[in-house]
């Protein structure tokens, strides 16, 4: 009976073991229960014998195959379970504790494959740069091998070659170009920036980034450069200082400051002038102003004169006609005002009988 | 339309002097052009201004840099009047160039490229022209200049050859390839970004290089109507560089730019101050005028008529004779000052009235009349510009006016769109814009080839204007079937329409300027507006019609069909169709979908004939 069963290719019935010994299947089973070397693959009521045990093959099939990679557990099991013999899910489950608790390689346990899991994902967040599988691997104990199947299985990481990191190229390439574009730079300066820094990026990803952030209107266009208006406050801030200084009309850096920070103007102070007062303030800043003695001066300029910024509109107009009125000044018509939105108009002198005036010049 | 008469033969009034009949000696109200012979010019009248620009061609004279002066004026002050005077009072090696600023932003080089050219190769009575003598007393100047084609046409005309087409050439009118071959001049470069306006911005410069060192005067009148659509500042923006350019580059010029006051502000609001403070170096005012130079002014016109003057020297002590100077002291009332135009109209009423029934009775036009008469006169004048200059700059300056007059909303300028259209609305559908493809040859592809590489997205929606008389080549139609392809839809405007977008340009800049009057009444653009939106011809609302989103009815075949049918006059949809290889239906479709171009005999057989221009719809029992 145990030559049969050792040369059996699985697990024999006790029946034919007992057939082949020309006894009867009790008296065959008790001979065998005592032997060595002999193990039961069946129940007590209908046992079959065969020289290895389930364990013992389940093992085998689990080592063979996790040969092939790191598996989970489950996906283990179903490995192991099919085959002739046909083994137990239970004895898997013992087979493949054991080779846990051995420390086999390709083995890990289910808590430690979440807790390497964590660790490597708590490592790329801290990374300031895509980490290679070596530096992964090493402080959770496994091999490079083992921690890509993992890495593989996780989500919110992005691959970069041979290397993993919590950012995309996308997303780096759209940081870098954002950064590059707070200074204003034109589009060769902006390609150049981005390009600096680690991780390297290829310059069609910076150009496709660029793209993408002016199409979205994150970016801008001005002329030849490349703006991100809401970061571009700094370098706003001397361009407009500086064309103002240019123009010998300088204004404190507070005042441009308030401007692009979009706070509501502070209100002129209100002028007390009477429009008699009005009316000689705008007779004599007109004539400073004027290219020559009877050169037209627009509405719009003598408005932009310190002296008259803060005068009421209804007081400036009725200055303007008084001075008309007396003869000291013309005010050339607009003749179709009618036909301008409001707005427009507001910018004109009025009678309020729906004439307007452009100008005004001295007679 | 009211009659009147002048006066009533039953109530005679003793006390107002008889005239014999005679040319009314204030019958011209509206100079038109510094040209033109104006009447009796008093040279006290707006003197000042006139001097500041004397001292500043004496500057030059002196070895000064030109300089760039606006004047400002009311309609009716005498800016161009004043114009005419300085023609006439430059010396003669000064060259004098009036360039009407009725173009848009789009246009303006090629704009100011035709009224250079066309005034340095003006002739005056008989003598050659300013080119033609510059030409003749120093053809080595022809080497100073940068352009090879610019260089072969002045050669042309200084050797006497091909010198009418060397002269379009100049003016910057399209040529025929036969002509430009006879020129030496190279057909247009394969580069896409070079533009007509660079072209004609070349040009310019290199006409007044070849000037030089000779002065000369460039005159800008009407500045105000570079506003092609209300609110439109690019016009402006495009002037400041242009005339800022100018000025850097030559130094031997002088730049006089008028302006009326209800567009003075836009100047000052350019937002280039660099370019602004070049083009407003000086500010010139015309104010109105006071009695004692009103009294001259009527004098002067007075004894210019040769009826008057053995009459006059009866009343030395009345200067004003045969006119009642107290009917004229209410204009001088509210401000002690009248507009010369304001006082010319008076003096013609009572001109009129002392002609008593001598004259037959006037019939007085209703104002509609009276803007269908000058829509009219501007519509022959328009049939000679269109060909002259090219559909293209009327399209440019005229279509926005159109559309905004429309309802619609123009766009403002988009840097990716501007590579492909020219102009950009809002319907209340859709954003459309309009890219101008009135051209032909490598122009024409390579336009095509911009708005097949750049529009990429809808909205917006995409038209194309084309020349239905042009045909594309292999490559342009290619394109234009790709593009069609993709969505875009091809207008092809009436040459009617584009005289009649012409004429309709013309008018709202006269309005615009205050030189369009009836009866001394100006007539302001609003009401001109108005009068042309009631009355707007077919062939103008067709062409609108179809920029804004009607669908186009068979236009695929149009051009080919329309060069079949103008070739035979008369022809049959079947013969046609075998002809051009299409279907009976889409003949069919075409003629029926655009009977501005095609008669159409019912049949059957189905017949097809050349429509006229002119002319326009065809007579209801003319179409299927």
């Amino acid at each position: 009976m145990l030559a049969a069963i050792r040369d059996a290719t699985e697990p024999v019935r006790i029946a034919h073991l007992a057939k082949l010994a020309g006894i009867k299947a009790a008296d065959a089973g008790k001979l065998i229960a005592d032997a060595e070397g002999v193990f039961n693959w069946g129940t007590d009521k209908t046992p079959s014998y065969w020289h290895t045990s389930p364990v013992a093959v389940a093992r085998e099939r689990l080592l063979a195959a996790a040969a092939h990679g790191l598996f989970t557990p489950a996906q283990l099991l179903k490995k192991a379970v099919p085959g002739i013999p046909k083994v137990k899910p239970a004895d898997v489950q013992a087979a493949y504790t054991a080779l846990v608790n051995e420390g086999t390689p390709h083995f890990v346990a289910e808590k430690t494959r979440e807790e390497a899991k964590l660790s490597m994902l708590a490592a790329i967040r801290e990374a300031r740069q895509p980490a290679t599988l070596a530096e992964l691997a090493g402080p959770v104990g496994l091999k490079p091998a083992d921690a890509k199947k993992l890495l593989s299985e996780m989500e919110g990481i992005f691959s970069w070659g041979a290397a993993w990191w919590h950012k995309s190229s996308i997303d780096v390439a759209r940081e870098r170009v954002l950064e590059a574009a707070a200074e204003v730079p034109t589009e060769a300066e902006l390609a150049r920036k981005a390009g600096i820094g680690k991780p390297e990026l290829k310059p069609a990803q910076i150009k496709s980034a660029k793209e993408s952030l002016l199409a979205e209107k994150l970016l801008y266009r001005i002329g030849k450069r490349i703006m991100d208006p809401p970061h571009a406050q700094d370098w706003l801030e001397t361009e407009i200082a500086g064309i103002l200084k240019a123009a010998h009309w300088d204004r404190p850096a507070a005042q441009i400051r308030a401007l692009l920070s979009g706070a509501p103007p502070a209100q002129l102070p209100q002028s007390t002038d009477t429009v008699e007062d009005t009316a000689e303030k705008i007779f004599t800043a007109m004539n400073r102003i004027a290219f020559s003695p009877g050169a037209t001066v627009t509405f719009y300029r003598l408005r932009q004169q310190p002296e008259l910024a803060g005068i009421p509109k209804k007081i400036f107009d009725e200055a303007a006609l008084l001075l008309q009125k007396e003869r000291k000044a013309l005010l050339a018509v607009h003749d179709h005002a009618s036909a301008l939105a409001p707005e427009e108009r507001e910018k004109f002198v009025t009678d309020g009988l729906g004439t307007y005036y452009v100008s005004i010049y001295s007679r | 339309m009211a009659w009147e008469l002048t006066m009533s033969p039953s109530t005679p009034d003793k006390r107002r002097p008889r005239l014999p009949l005679q040319v009314n000696p204030f019958g011209d109200l509206a100079l038109g052009s510094p040209w033109n012979d104006a009447p009796a010019d008093v040279p006290s009248i707006n003197d000042a201004p006139f001097r500041t620009i004397l001292q500043a061609l004496s500057q030059m004279r002196m070895g000064s840099r030109g300089t760039s002066i606006v004047m400002t004026g009311e309609p009716g002050s005498g800016k161009t009047h004043l114009l005419g005077r300085l023609r006439k009072s430059i010396p003669a090696d000064v060259a004098y160039v009036y360039v009407r600023c009725n173009a848009s932003a789009a246009t303006l080089w090629r704009h100011v490229r035709g009224s250079l050219a066309s005034d340095l190769l003006k002739r005056e009575g008989g003598n050659p022209s300013r080119l033609q003598s510059v030409l003749q007393k120093y053809p080595e100047r022809i080497q100073q200049i940068r352009g090879f084609n610019l260089q072969r046409a002045l050669s042309a005309c200084g050797e006497g050859r091909h010198v009418l087409a060397a002269s379009a050439w100049l003016r910057g009118e399209p040529l025929p390839q036969a002509d430009l071959d006879a020129l030496g001049i190279g057909a247009e470069r394969d580069d896409e970004e070079r533009s007509r306006e660079t072209e004609a911005k070349d040009a310019v410069n290199g006409l007044l290089s070849f000037l030089a060192p000779d002065r000369v005067i460039l005159c800008f009148d009407q500045v105000e109507a570079l506003e092609t659509y209300r609110g439109d500042r690019d016009g402006f923006h495009v002037m400041g560089t242009m005339v800022a350019e100018l000025c850097h580059e030559h130094s031997h010029l002088l730049l006089v730019s008028c302006i009326v006051p209800a567009f003075e502000h836009v100047i000052d609001e350019l937002t280039n101050k660099a370019n602004r403070d070049r083009w407003q170096q000086h500010k010139l005012n015309l104010r109105p005028i006071e009695w004692g130079q009103a009294v001259k002014l009527i004098a002067a016109r007075l004894d210019g008529s040769p009826e008057l003057a053995p009459l006059r020297q009866k009343h030395p002590q009345d200067p004003l004779w045969p006119l009642d100077a107290q009917a004229l002291t209410p204009l001088f009332e509210a401000t002690g000052l009248c507009l010369p135009r304001t006082l010319i109209q008076a003096c013609r009423s009572q001109f009129e009235s002392l002609l008593g029934d001598q004259t037959e009775p006037r019939p007085r036009l209703s104002r509609q009349d009276f803007l269908q008469q000058e829509y009219a006169d501007a519509l022959k004048e328009a049939r000679l510009i269109v060909p002259r200059q090219g559909g293209d700059k009327t399209l440019g300056e005229a279509l926005p006016w159109l559309l905004q007059s429309s309802g619609l909303n123009p766009l403002g300028r988009d840097d990716r769109r501007a590579r492909y259209s020219q102009l950009a609305f809002r319907t209340p559908r859709t954003d459309i814009a309009v890219a101008l493809c009135y051209c032909g040859g490598n122009e024409l592809t390579n336009r095509l080839k911009k708005i097949d590489r750049f529009w990429t997205t809808d909205p917006p929606a995409v038209r194309v204007v084309c020349d239905a008389s042009v045909k594309p080549g292999a490559r342009g139609q290619e394109l234009l079937e790709r593009i069609n392809q993709k969505g875009a839809q091809v207008v092809y405007p009436l040459p009617e329409a584009l005289a009649a977008l012409q004429a309709i340009h013309d008018m709202i800049a006269s309005a615009r300027s205050g030189d369009l009057t009836q009866d001394g009444d100006g007539i302001a653009e609003p009401e001109v507006t108005r009068w042309l939106l009631d009355n707007m011809p077919p062939e103008l609302e067709k062409l609108r019609d179809e920029l804004t989103g009607r669908p186009t009815v068979g236009l695929s075949a149009l051009p080919e069909l329309a060069a079949l049918v103008s070739n035979h006059k008369v022809i049959e949809a079947g013969a046609a169709a075998k002809e051009l290889g299409l279907t009976m239906e889409e003949v069919s479709a075409c003629a029926l979908g655009n009977p501005m171009r095609f008669g159409v005999l019912a049949g059957p057989p189905l017949v097809l004939f050349h429509a006229v221009e002119g002319s326009g719809s065809p007579p209801e029992g003319d179409r299927a």
